[in-house]
């Protein structure tokens, strides 16, 4: 094994983990978006929470592509 | 109906732009240069290459007959993939219909087949995995419509071009089941994928002694969670994506997996069992195979998952509602359009590093000099466009040259040839590409064969990868 090989190895093992961790959130708020179905609340409050999930996820994902910007 | 009858030619038109403008737009890379190479030879002789390496001939033969009489500049050895691919757009809305997809869902699919930056990748490269897909396509559309001889034909050209079509076919035999035992066609279905399987044998038999050069590579993937997410988010948004784009895609993606797999579930429209099946049990099969038998998990291979996952993805956006849809269209669409820019700007540029460094090289050469690689890896690339240069390349330095690497058997059909330094006639045009898979002695015996030796242009110096050109006196 070479030294690029091992050096791969390691890179492959941390995109790996961070790729899980990524869409296993993108999953979570998936999640959370069909689990509402299952709270009862007032049709006013729900079109409400429909609104601010939308802006919401919307501006994390604006934020996430500024921090990553940043980052590089 | 209206609005089907402008927007259905829009996205065959915005399919075509896409495909066709891009076929001749980058000099070819590795895999691209392998295929034309191996075209270039005598009949008998591609046939001796491609049993020495992975690949069924089928896509080979048709690239040979084009090199043979169109020549084989990139534009034409691509358009075989970009009208493929086109095709697939059209078979995507006849599955879709076959399948039980409603209109609009199925508009959807298509549309996300135009623009998706996985399969304009694959539409853009001299290489089968275009073809693979449409004949797979047309097998499932023949065992979904009865049309047994349609579902043989594409069977049997999908064996004949890649090996991933072993894993598609007992797939579509699966969504036809149901269908045939309620029309008492089992037999009938059984013979259209059963006989296609019979006439493959002969290469079958060739795929065996092939099996112990399939070792592992960059292009094969890991069975592991991150491994089969990648390959997932490959099948929907391509891998040309922006650093700086890719974690808010990745979220954004797996949201909306999540979304649609519920609504699907709730919802169970028709059809929707047999596409996720089309769609997913592939790749679930692979990793099954990689945990059970060897790694054999390759992104490329499940290309025809897209056209499935697109109907349901299709489905899902086309049942929005027209706020939801804007939610989807800016997170989904952009990361979408974004990978399908920089696929279209930063694929020439990474092609032409190896161009500039020919021009390079024929600009200081002398007749005399020789061009000696240090190992396979670079020669296909070099050797396209450089026929006029004696190329070789260096006697292996360990006991293999690089997990993947091409065989001894290929090497030698193929016309690479071995000599060292020391037997060179005059100046040596020293190409060196070394990577994570080469065996460790390729650090050495470059750093050993470049100690005197002047560099011309280097290519890539980090961690993982070592390329440039040097020039020995």
């Amino acid at each position: 094994m070479s030294d690029r090989y091992i050096a791969w190895i390691e890179a492959m093992n941390k995109q790996e983990s961070m790729f899980v961790v990524v869409a296993l959130g993108g999953v979570a708020l998936g999640a959370a978006w069909c689990l509402r179905s299952f709270v009862w609340m007032p049709e006013p409050v729900r079109r409400f929470s429909e609104r601010a999930y939308l802006v919401g996820g919307i501006s994390i994902w604006i934020l996430t592509i500024l921090y990553t910007v940043r980052a590089l | 109906m209206k609005m089907k009858r402008f927007v259905l030619p829009a996205i065959y038109i915005l399919a075509a732009a896409l495909r066709i403008t891009q076929a001749g737009a980058s000099p070819y890379w590795y895999d691209e240069a392998y295929t034309v190479m191996v075209s270039r030879l005598p009949l008998g002789q591609l046939f001796a290459a491609l049993y020495g390496d992975v690949h069924p001939p089928l896509y080979y033969v048709i690239t040979w007959l084009i090199s043979h009489t169109m020549g084989d500049s990139e534009i034409v050895m691509r358009m075989p993939s970009a009208l493929l691919s086109l095709a697939s757009v059209w078979l995507t809305g006849r599955l879709g219909r076959a399948l039980g997809w409603d209109a609009a869902a199925v508009l959807a699919g298509q549309g996300i087949m135009a623009i998706s930056p996985f399969q304009l990748f694959f539409a853009g490269e001299a290489r089968m995995y275009a073809l693979l897909q449409a004949l797979l396509m047309v097998a499932a559309l023949g065992v979904i419509e009865r049309r047994w001889w349609l579902a043989g034909l594409g069977a049997l050209g999908a064996l004949y071009t890649h090996n991933y079509a072993l894993i598609y076919l007992p797939v579509i035999g699966m969504v036809g089941l149901p269908c045939a035992l309620r029309g008492k066609s089992f037999l009938r279905l059984a013979a259209s994928l059963g006989l296609p399987v019979l006439g493959w044998l002969p290469w079958g038999s060739v795929l065996l002694g092939q099996m112990g050069t399939v070792s592992g590579g960059y292009w094969i993937s890991r069975p592991t969670a991150g491994g089969v997410a990648e390959i997932l988010y490959y099948l929907f948004l391509g891998f040309s994506q922006s650093t700086w784009m890719f974690t808010a895609a990745t979220v954004a993606l797996f949201g909306a997996f999540t979304v649609m797999i519920w609504r699907l579930a709730a919802v169970r429209p028709s059809g929707w069992v047999a596409t996720l099946t089309i769609g997913l049990l592939p790749l679930a099969l692979a990793v099954a195979a990689s945990f059970a038998w060897k790694p054999v998990l390759l992104f490329r291979g499940l290309i025809a998952s897209t056209p499935a996952l697109s109907l349901v993805m299709g489905w899902w956006l086309s049942r929005m509602r027209s706020s939801h849809k804007i939610t989807a269209a800016l997170m989904l669409l952009t990361a979408s359009v974004l990978a399908v820019v920089n696929l279209y700007t930063s694929n020439p540029k990474n092609n032409l590093s190896n161009t500039e460094a020919l021009g390079l090289v024929r600009a200081g050469y002398q007749p005399g000099d020789v061009m000696i690689h240090a190992n396979s890896g670079s020669m296909p690339s070099w050797a396209v466009y450089a026929p006029e240069i004696p190329q070789y390349r260096l006697p292996n330095c360990g006991e293999f040259e690089a997990w993947g690497s091409l065989s001894q058997a290929t090497q030698a059909a193929i016309g690479i040839t071995t000599l060292t330094l020391d037997q060179a006639p005059g100046r040596v045009w020293f190409v060196a590409s070394v990577g994570p898979m080469h065996h460790a002695c390729y650090g050495p015996a470059i750093e050993a064969a470049t100690a005197n030796a002047g560099p011309v242009k280097l290519l890539a110096d980090d961690s993982l990868n070592l390329a440039g050109v040097w020039l020995i006196p």
